[in-house]
């Protein structure tokens, strides 16, 4: 059967073009009902793991999950019994921990472990010390402190300190946006790194390592606190501890990850700064602001923390459905063009041998960007399986082979793909 | 999901080689339980470390003799520093763990839920301006760029439902404003929160309008690990019939960050049944000893004026 988007050769049961992922369903021209990156999910649909982390099948998305389930009842039990410290550096480093797990576990840093580890978290997590402590502390603190002490339970929205609002709510997300891109973007740039999702995962990593430092900063009171454990006010507590372990965190990666995302671009190499770019690290500060406005304001309100929750977990749910609709297009325009252009441009890309789909362990084929039964694209596969794949032995020569008949991998490789370097 | 769990029959190729790898389990570096295991104890790990924080920083206590007596006629701020007095939580026992807790309630009981201090109403005019040297003048702040007033020589601003007049000294502003509050700030973590109204009743206890407002003034939403000192009676003066305060610190708390604050509640309740309430406090907490000398000129003022003493 041929795909009516490239016209390749497709055997009669698939229901996905291997070359271009076009659905070949009746009535799913789109794809909105299979994601690319995990087809179990639609595109349209709130899944946080398989959209941070967007190297998991939906077997490992699954570890991940039970993990991050695990450790936060763990801290919100902490939360309950008022061990304030505990609860507030654990909930802060849940999520820049789980993903420095996941980036081991899919082999992301490939042969540059120290530059993502120490250039993502650490780097990232000093300049997020260092701007919060310029904001908090060393040159805003009174208006901060208008914000935190000041009348807010007693004068009401009236109180209100306008300059302390744009200071905290507008100025601080600009800059932090700026301080969370700066090593994601360095990554980015690399050769290795070159691929979107690379790209998003960069930007997911820096946007949660500054949520942790920044968390750390300006809740340093609760450890400084002459008491360690407390009974009061701890059902505020867990909303704030929900925030930090979750939207917050979650609400900074991501964000970041739409902009560092867009840097790298859909095709071969990253894209760089390009208009696309700046307007998505617009977005990914008009994220923050819009997030940061809506706590600071909805904090006048009765309740006000929990809406605060509730605003976050908005902006987040648009955030994540952002990405998921960005990395759709994304991988399916770039098989099409790849696939159009028969250059060849995609065989870093594609199977190199016949292997598993990661996501169904249907049989994918040779030269293949998506599996024909269950439509996943080949590039959100972890390092592991893209060396098994034989993606990483293809020569440059072979690069400009045509779409149809795959190319035969050398022979020596066959026999242990995986062998090669760190996989 | 529909994905068939056998491969397709006829591939668009022969396939060249055996497959590599025997499941997608190898496309990963760790199994399920590592993975579960390494996040979780990363996550323990470092709530220890927090944990250790916790315990390792720990500021100097802030001492508990700063309940001073307002209206002690000077009104020029150096109002009589009463004895210590126990606040909950530091310095008056271990500051860590369950039993640091104080004898005293966090939350101060009321004393007489019945009656409430809420009811507004009217009071004769005041007898004269503020006193002190800097506040000799009742005139109103001159807001400033932002329409925040403020002022640079000390002035006082009236409570309309009980024509009280608050003193603001130099260099703070007011921030709201309503007929029965009157919140003012410094940009430098000092904060005066003032509320009056007709209670109707002389005979109403300055101490009570503490205990049954503390939820008011301080909310347990944002006032978190509260600790009080007892509510003290002070000595009338004037036609103040009934004077009281609280000394307390907390950690304040929101989902952009939390502060540790420090600060004092006085109330007084006038012959003609009128209560004055001022609570001034101070972020952080660990400054409050250095602020409170900017503090208590608010204090004094406000309160020799509302006595008729000034």
């Amino acid at each position: 059967m041929a795909c009516p988007t490239c016209s390749s050769d497709n055997p009669e049961v698939a229901s996905f073009c291997y070359r271009c992922g076009t659905s070949l369903r009746a009535g799913d021209a789109n794809r909105m009902a299979t994601y690319a990156v995990q087809s179990a999910e639609g595109v349209a649909q709130f899944a946080l793991i398989s959209t941070v982390m967007p190297h998991t099948s939906r077997r490992s998305a699954d570890n991940y999950r039970w993990a991050l389930i695990l450790s936060g009842v763990l801290i919100l039990g902490a939360t309950a019994l008022g061990l304030l410290p505990i609860a507030i550096a654990a909930a802060a480093f849940l999520v820049p921990l789980t993903y420095l797990v996941y980036v081991d576990d899919v082999n992301l840093w490939e042969e540059a472990p120290a530059a993502v580890v120490v250039g993502l978290f650490v780097a990232t997590g000093a300049l997020s010390v260092l701007v919060s402590l310029f904001f908090f502390d060393w040159v805003f603190d009174g208006q901060w402190a208008q914000i935190a002490g000041g009348g807010r339970a007693r004068g009401g929205i009236g109180s209100l300190s306008f300059p302390a609002l744009l200071i905290f709510a507008v100025l601080l997300p600009v800059i932090a946006e700026v301080a969370k891109n700066i090593f994601a973007v360095l990554l980015a740039a690399r050769p290795q790194f070159d691929d979107m999702i690379d790209g998003l995962t960069f930007g997911v990593a820096a946007g949660t390592a500054y949520a942790a430092f920044e968390t750390c900063v300006v809740y340093a009171p609760v450890f400084t606190s002459q008491t360690f454990q407390t009974d009061q006010g701890i059902s505020s507590w867990l909303v704030v501890v929900l925030n930090v372990m979750v939207i917050k965190s979650l609400i900074y990666g991501t964000a970041t990850g739409i902009a560092v995302a867009s840097f790298s671009g859909k095709g071969e190499g990253y894209d760089g700064f390009t208009p696309a770019y700046y307007a998505n690290f617009g977005l990914a500060v008009g994220a923050n602001v819009a997030y940061w406005l809506g706590v600071r304001l909805m904090a006048y309100l009765p309740f006000g923390n929990a809406l605060g929750l509730i605003w976050g977990f908005a902006i987040l749910a648009a955030l994540v459905l952002k990405i998921r609709m960005m990395l759709q297009v994304a991988l399916l325009e770039a098989a099409v063009e790849a696939a159009a252009k028969g250059d060849g441009s995609d065989d870093k890309r594609s199977t190199f041998v016949e292997t598993f789909c990661p996501e169904c362990e249907n049989l994918l084929l040779t030269n293949a960007s998506f599996c024909i039964v269950c439509g996943t694209s080949v590039r959100s596969t972890s390092r592991q399986a893209r060396a098994a794949m034989g993606m990483r032995h293809v020569p440059v020569t072979v690069g400009a082979a045509p779409p149809g008949p795959p190319a035969l991998p050398p022979a020596e490789q066959d026999a242990a793909p995986a062998e090669d370097g760190d996989a | 999901m529909s994905t068939p769990s056998t491969p397709p029959s006829v591939p668009p190729s022969t396939p060249r080689s055996t497959p590599p790898v025997k499941s997608s389990d190898d496309y990963f570096n760790s199994s399920r339980i590592k993975v579960i295991g390494m996040i979780t104890a990363a996550t323990v790990a470092v709530g220890a470390l927090g944990g250790i924080a916790g315990i390792a920083f720990d500021p100097k206590p802030v001492g508990k003799d700063h309940v001073i007596q307002p209206g002690s006629g000077s009104g020029s701020g150096s109002g009589t520093r009463l004895g210590p007095q126990s606040l909950g939580g530091p310095g008056n026992s271990s500051p860590h763990g369950r039993d640091a807790r104080s004898p005293f309630t966090s939350r101060v009981p009321s004393a007489d839920v019945t009656s409430s201090p809420s009811s507004v109403g009217s009071v004769s005019p005041g007898t004269g301006g503020l006193t002190g040297s800097p506040s000799d003048s009742t005139e109103q702040p001159v807001p400033t760029q932002d329409g925040t007033p403020t002022n640079t020589d000390g002035s006082g601003t009236t409570i309309e439902a009980t024509d009280v007049d608050i003193y603001v000294p130099p260099n703070w502003h007011v921030d709201f404003q309503d007929e029965n509050r009157v919140f003012q700030s410094d940009d430098t973590g000092n904060f005066s929160f003032a509320f009056s109204y007709a209670s109707g009743d002389p005979s109403t206890a300055a101490g009570d309008v503490i205990t049954q407002n503390l939820d008011n003034l301080l909310p347990a939403e944002n006032y978190t690990q509260l600790q009080t000192s007892d509510v003290q009676t002070l000595d009338p003066f004037g036609s103040v019939v009934s004077l009281a305060g609280i000394e307390y610190e907390a950690l304040w708390v929101d989902n952009q960050g939390s502060v540790s604050i420090h600060g004092q509640i006085y109330v007084g309740v006038r012959q003609d049944g009128t209560v004055l309430g001022i609570l001034v406090e101070h972020v952080p907490a660990e400054d409050f000893e250095a602020a409170f000398p900017d503090l208590t000129p608010i204090l004094d003022n406000s309160f020799n004026r509302f006595g008729g003493v000034g």
